[in-house]
């Protein structure tokens, strides 16, 4: 069970990544913005379980639909999913610098945008008459690529320190 | 009923997934409903205010696309300035042009500058009235601000007209104050030259020289240049007035033909008695 206050922090934290990833355009590439949401719910996953990692997706993924004009549901249920998946490689005792603080976090991440990424533009592109594909491999694996090296630097601070 | 309980607990990873799964896909499926429509107003406002707030944080990449959006923006601004100036300068000709039709006496026909012909020294410019348009070969061509020279050449859309500044090119003038008759010429520079008039005359500078009555091909008083500089010639009785054309040779695009056809009986006469004169003089050096 959580404690109420690393419950808190995980609030504030998913409060200001929210505003955060709506004000990412200064360090856009070619329209393509790292995606931190995803970042922080696979890092609730590896420390606090598959359970509390889905929970968390599919919470900030309602709160991100509501508050960015995205269709409503498209991110709860791809964020959903990626605490899922990062869920499996949740190991009870484990310290954040072992579970956050090696690149094993990187691939982790990696594999959770991909499949967040499928699923979302999954739903994005339904309503227009765009090629699921040819919309994914431009905008969908640079945000893998984009968000894993942003995961780089959670990495690096993490693998510094043994507990939050 | 404790037996669902447990397997729900045991597999609330699988469960949570489920359920909130299916929830997503409601609210994909019922998308913008009114309740949240209301809720998004205000979140997108306080987003935006907060977006704003960071609107001075630069963006390499954005600047470097900006950047090459305004240098191009910049380049075809620049030539729709260019175009417009030229423009600018084509209606103002225009404007002096048609309000030097409606004033004049003569009879104008309009023409374009369609070509310009040189020939060592001889400076012709080719343009698009010919004999269709009431043109005949003799007829004076000028601009507002003077003598161009005279068609010599035409078929029925197009005219050659010989230059003032032509080496082939005589024309009887006259000094509008001064009053003397002479000679002009190209000096095959940029200016004319005013011959045969004698040095016991006077001759100011700055005085405008015309089209004189005596000449055969033009109109009188159309203005050709202004007297530039007057010297005494060497050697001989008469002064070299050099003249500067009015007329700017290098930029000329519209010009007017004077619908004027020269006096033909009087050429006429002064052809025959010019031929009797030559044979008298050709008879007594055979005596």
């Amino acid at each position: 069970m959580i404690s109420s206050n690393r419950l808190i922090w995980y609030a504030i934290a998913a409060l200001f990544l929210l505003l955060a990833q709506l004000n990412l355009g200064f360090i856009s590439v070619e329209n393509v913005v790292p995606d931190l949401l995803v970042i922080y719910v696979v890092v609730v996953a590896l420390l606090e379980g598959q359970f509390t990692g889905i929970i968390a997706g599919f919470l900030v993924g309602v709160a991100y639909d509501w508050i960015s004009s995205d269709i409503d549901g498209t991110n709860a249920l791809s964020k959903l999913f990626a605490g899922f998946i990062a869920g499996f490689f949740y190991e009870e005792g484990l310290e954040v610098q072992g579970s956050i603080g090696t690149f094993r976090f990187l691939g982790i991440t990696a594999g959770a945008t991909l499949a967040h990424n499928i699923i979302y533009y999954f739903f994005y592109v339904q309503p227009a008459d765009l090629s699921f594909w040819n919309f994914f491999l431009r905008g969908g694996l640079a945000g893998v690529l984009y968000t894993t090296v942003v995961a780089a630097i959670v990495m690096l601070v993490a693998a510094r320190k043994k507990s939050w | 009923m404790y037996r669902i309980v447990d397997l729900i607990l045991r597999y609330k990873e699988y469960a949570a997934t489920i359920l909130l799964t299916i929830i997503s896909l409601l609210l994909i499926s019922g998308d913008d409903e009114g309740r949240i429509r209301s809720f998004r107003t205000i979140s997108v406002g306080i987003i935006a205010s907060v977006q704003s707030a960071f609107d001075w944080v630069p963006n390499p990449w954005a600047l470097e696309t900006e950047n090459h959006a305004l240098r191009s923006l910049n380049r075809d601004l620049s030539l729709e300035a260019m175009r417009l100036r030229d423009a600018g300068v084509k209606v103002e000709e225009l404007r002096k042009m048609l309000e030097f039709k409606e004033k004049s006496p003569m009879k104008l026909v309009a023409a374009e500058v369609v070509g310009k012909p040189t020939l060592q020294l001889r400076n012709y410019i080719t343009i698009d009235v010919g004999s269709e348009d009431g043109v005949k070969e003799g007829m004076p061509v000028i601009t507002p601000a003077g003598l161009v020279g005279r068609v010599v050449g035409l078929d029925d859309e197009n005219a050659v007209v010989l230059l003032v500044i032509n080496a082939d090119s005589r024309i009887a003038a006259r000094t509008l104050q001064g009053r003397n008759n002479g000679i002009l010429f190209w000096d095959k520079e940029e200016k004319l030259l005013l011959r045969n008039i004698p040095s016991v005359l006077t001759q100011e500078i700055g005085d405008t020289v015309i089209t004189s009555g005596l000449s055969s091909f033009y109109p009188e008083d159309i203005v050709i240049g202004t007297v530039s500089e007057v010297e005494e010639e060497q050697g001989t009785l008469y002064h070299k007035i050099t003249v500067t054309p009015t007329v700017s040779f290098a930029t000329l695009e519209e010009v007017y033909v004077v619908l004027f056809t020269p006096d033909t009986k009087r050429l006429e006469l002064e052809r025959k008695v010019l031929e009797q004169v030559g044979s008298a003089s050709g008879g007594k050096q055979e005596q």
